[in-house]
């Protein structure tokens, strides 16, 4: 229990007749147990607790209705996008025989793109073949061998044991085999030398050279490199032909 | 401020409770809200994105369309190019009239049974990833094989190779050809027969066709 003892009254008022003279000191105490304030403050604190948490609950409800609210929103955005893309897309199917052809006109390029790989312009080829070749010297057959792309299921890829010979660093996508007459060596050599420098052949040389002086009878081996290939299908030819 | 250890208390659980409430509703409510709204806006952008490109396709597919019969007709050219028939009847036609225009003669012509290439057409490699072989889904596409003797001066036979090669409509890939000749000298060819050994390619449309030939095929 504790005592407080309050100020003095103010100054007393001019002094009455001597006969009602009474004076009056002003004490207060507060006679309340501390176990009882104690307790008055802990119920105060205790509804103060149960307000903040009151405010802390209905923050989350709101943090979590404003987050509904945007998943609302947001729902309802998606939805109107998706109608405007259905509406496009019904837009779009106005032109499916333009789309259809388009399509179907592509997927069959890209695949003659890759079947005709091996493609090379053979009438080019011939004449590259014979334009080399030196006064005297005739060529009397020539056969022709592709081994890539669709080619590669009919014909045998390894035709090229000669692939060892191919310096040129270009893939070898074919042989050739060259017959002819000669007059002499020299003529034979000369052609396959010319062979040699033309773009798209690679690693010529005289299989057979046989008879004698006046007329040779040879069969040269070319390789034939992508450089040669292109056509209707496929991309221009690098070589000369 | 607390006076006293039980005002502390209450004061610190309060705090802690309220901290708690709002980690549990920030983790069982909030949060999850929120993912959903990221996953809704991120469909609303991927949407948004897709409509804004098929309104670009659609402005340039209005363009396109003015030409809509050149797209076909080079459809019809492609469709012609690689039918979906072996297309055999109209392939010899065309030999002959290549013949008649150029003057060779086609003495002889054989046609194989079809070969399946669409490993090649799909350009998948040949063996799968577990080293067994490769098998194509969807549509196949076979090969002809062909091989034609044909006969004429060196500058008909030259012609005829020009024709077939890129002037008729079929696509012919000459995988073996073989040019004898008689006569000759330097500068000029003397060839007057040529051997060829060609691949003409079919996709079958419908899975009729389709098992025909992979019954031809073997496969």
């Amino acid at each position: 229990m504790s005592t407080i003892v309050l100020p003095e009254a103010p100054a007393p008022q001019p002094a009455p007749p001597p006969a009602e003279v009474t004076r009056f000191v002003a004490i207060r105490a507060n006679l309340l147990p501390d176990e009882i304030a104690d307790a008055r403050r802990v119920r105060f604190m205790i509804r103060k607790v149960g307000v903040g948490l009151v405010v802390v609950v209905a923050l989350v409800i709101c943090g979590y209705g404003v987050s509904a609210w945007q998943t609302s929103s947001a729902k309802g955005s998606l939805a109107a996008a998706e109608r405007k893309s259905a509406s496009l897309t019904n837009q779009q199917r106005k032109f499916a025989p333009l789309v259809l052809a388009q399509s179907q006109a592509a997927s069959i390029k890209v695949e003659l793109t890759k079947l005709m790989v091996g493609d090379l312009s053979w009438t080019s080829m011939l004449a590259t073949l014979r334009k080399g070749a030196p006064a005297g010297l005739t060529i009397t057959n020539v056969m022709g061998t592709t081994t890539v792309g669709a080619a590669s299921t009919t014909t045998d890829a390894a035709a090229g044991g000669l692939g060892v010979l191919n310096g040129s660093g270009k893939q070898q996508v074919g042989t050739l085999t060259i017959s002819g007459t000669a007059p002499d060596k020299n003529s034979v050599a000369a052609y396959i030398d010319a062979l040699a420098k033309v773009p798209g052949l690679a690693a010529a040389f005289p299989a057979s050279v046989t008879g004698q002086g006046g007329k040779l009878v040879f069969t040269a081996n070319v390789i034939i490199t992508a450089d040669a290939l292109g056509g209707r299908y496929a991309a221009p030819a690098q070589g000369g032909h | 401020m607390p006076q006293t250890k039980l005002e502390r208390m209450w004061l610190l659980g309060g705090a802690f409770v309220a901290a708690f409430i709002m980690l549990l509703g920030y983790l069982f409510f909030i949060s999850p809200q929120r993912g959903n709204t990221s996953t809704v806006n991120g469909q609303r952008a991927a949407a948004l994105q897709a409509n804004s490109s098929l309104q670009a396709r659609i402005k340039s597919l209005e363009q396109e369309t003015k030409n809509l019969e050149t797209y076909q007709a080079q459809l019809t050219r492609a469709q012609l190019a690689l039918p979906s028939t072996s297309g055999l009847p109209d392939f010899l036609r065309t030999l002959q009239s290549i013949g008649n225009a150029t003057l060779a003669n086609v003495s002889a012509l054989t046609v194989g049974p079809p070969t399946d290439v669409s490993l090649v057409s799909s350009g998948a490699p040949a063996v799968a990833a577990d080293g067994t072989a490769a098998v194509v889904a969807g549509p196949h596409v076979y090969a002809l094989s062909i091989s034609a003797s044909v006969s004429g001066t060196p500058a008909q036979l030259n012609l005829f190779l020009t024709q077939l090669q890129t002037v008729q409509p079929r696509a012919v890939l000459i995988s073996q050809l073989t040019e004898g000749s008689g006569a000759a000298t330097a500068g000029k060819t003397g060839g007057t027969s040529l051997q060829l050994t060609m691949q003409a390619f079919v996709a079958p449309a419908s899975a009729a066709e389709q098992a025909q030939l992979s019954a031809a095929s073997g496969k």
